[in-house]
């Protein structure tokens, strides 16, 4: 019967946060269970309703003080200097490609203009990151919303409302970095939390995708392109391995709602097959939001969800153990 | 104006925790059981909320674990006051008497002026 008891108050104790049951489950199920009445099966309405409210309490506040603590603060700045590099490398590529347009064609004039656009971009988010490895933390915070800046003019200077439905990832994911940086602003620079090594692999490998896009299409798109688009993710993925521990997975978490945007925008225009819509109209629009908005959450707090299982995983083989050592 | 943590009036049940601990150590149901009696049965503390009020006073350093005892094979911890703890304690049973002291004061010039109106 206690036995029972005792069950059904580890279920109740379960809500709290797994450093709270470590350091206090087995003392509260002794006051619990000297509390009891010797016939009592389950706990009270009361009991119940005291556990879930202090255990979901310590939980949030737990999950607000993690918020703020180093980790999310270092994770940020990371994920924000490479989302600005993946911008850079997004508009060199494009300016890569208008290059060679100039180079091997005599109508440069129109092509120049149409460069302006890219070219500003690149440069913008280049100083950004530049800004940040030199360690100059609140002027790249400032750079990254004057960028912002530059992407909305740049798509506004286009005259047409489909490039805004077109570019919509890009300026999600300008305002998301711009947001990271700030809220970096007072961690580490990124490269220390980097180390050289790290930065090198980071900066190299997205910065060797720029050339490509000076090529033909077919050759970027092949198999020849892919391999060496594989490699340079390999290379970046390395240089994130340098991040400690304790922030690689928040990192990681942030990185999956980068790493959603752009396949957020795909899935949006084939589900509603925005090639053969006739006009913007604000359906079209809130459909792209909830897209944009939904999919890279979607992509981070799954992120965040497996770490907590395996971390429950791991309290409960820690707490079964304790268990028998007590038995 | 700037409010210290010292300023802010302690909750109930963190009073109540405190003075149960400022004479001995207690463990968790111990203290639940002294919280009862101190308040003549008004205040039962029940598990969570005590617990909520351990760790919390714990991490602000007004309480510290005095000793641990191993009983029916679950662990039983004792709690104590620190210096902080006492401090604390001393200082808001002193605002609270004032305040006592403050509304006795009140009432019975009420009492005085009910009488030379009568």
């Amino acid at each position: 019967m206690s036995q029972r008891l005792e069950t059904y108050y580890r279920r109740l104790l379960a809500v709290y946060p797994y450093e709270h049951r470590l350091a206090y489950e087995d003392e509260m199920l002794g006051v619990l269970m000297a509390g009891a009445a010797p016939d009592r099966r389950r706990p009270t309405v009361a009991e119940a309703t005291d556990l879930l409210r202090s255990g979901l309490t310590a939980r949030v506040r737990r999950g607000v003080a993690g918020l703020r603590d180093a980790g999310w603060r270092e994770a940020a700045a990371v994920a924000g200097l490479l989302s600005a590099l993946v911008l850079a490398v997004v508009a060199g590529r494009r300016a890569a490609g208008g290059l060679m347009n100039v180079w091997f064609q005599n109508d440069t004039a129109v092509t120049y203009a149409l460069l302006a656009d890219v070219l500003a971009r690149a440069a913008a988010w280049a100083l950004v990151v530049a800004v940040l490895l030199a360690g100059l933390r609140r002027t790249g915070a400032a750079l990254a919303a004057v960028a912002v800046v530059v992407e909305l003019g740049a798509l506004a200077s286009w005259g047409d409302e489909w490039r805004w439905v077109g570019m919509g990832w890009l300026l999600v994911l300008a305002a998301l970095t711009a947001t990271l940086i700030f809220l970096a602003r007072r961690a580490r620079p990124p490269s220390e939390i980097l180390g050289g090594l790290g930065v090198l692999a980071v900066v190299g490998g997205l910065a060797l995708a720029v050339p490509v896009g000076a090529l033909p299409y077919r050759l970027q798109s092949g198999t020849g392109g892919d391999l060496y688009h594989a490699v340079l993710a390999l290379v970046v993925l390395i240089g994130i391995r340098r991040v400690r521990a304790g922030v690689r997975h928040k990192l990681v978490a942030l990185l999956a709602a980068v790493v959603a945007l752009p396949v957020a925008q795909q899935l949006f225009a084939d589900a509603l097959d925005v090639g053969r819509v006739a006009e913007v109209t604000w359906p079209l629009i809130l459909a792209q939001v909830l897209f944009l908005a939904g999919l890279p959450l979607a992509a981070a707090l799954s992120v965040l969800g497996v770490v907590f299982l395996r971390d429950k995983v791991r309290v409960s083989v820690a707490v079964t153990r304790v268990d028998g050592k007590s038995d | 104006m700037v409010l210290r943590v010292t300023d802010v009036p302690m909750r109930e049940p963190t009073f109540l925790v405190l003075t149960a601990l400022a004479a001995t150590p207690q463990h968790g149901y111990a203290v639940i059981e002294d919280v009862a009696k101190m308040t003549e049965g008004r205040v039962r503390l029940r598990a969570g909320t005590l617990y909520a009020a351990l760790d919390r006073l714990r991490t602000e350093g007004l309480i510290e674990v005095d000793r641990e005892e191993v009983v029916q094979s679950r662990l039983r911890r004792y709690y104590r006051l620190t210096g902080l703890g006492e401090r604390r304690l001393a200082d808001e049973s002193a605002r609270l008497r004032r305040q006592a002291t403050l509304a006795d004061g009140r009432l019975r010039a009420r009492h005085d002026l009910g009488g030379s109106l009568a």
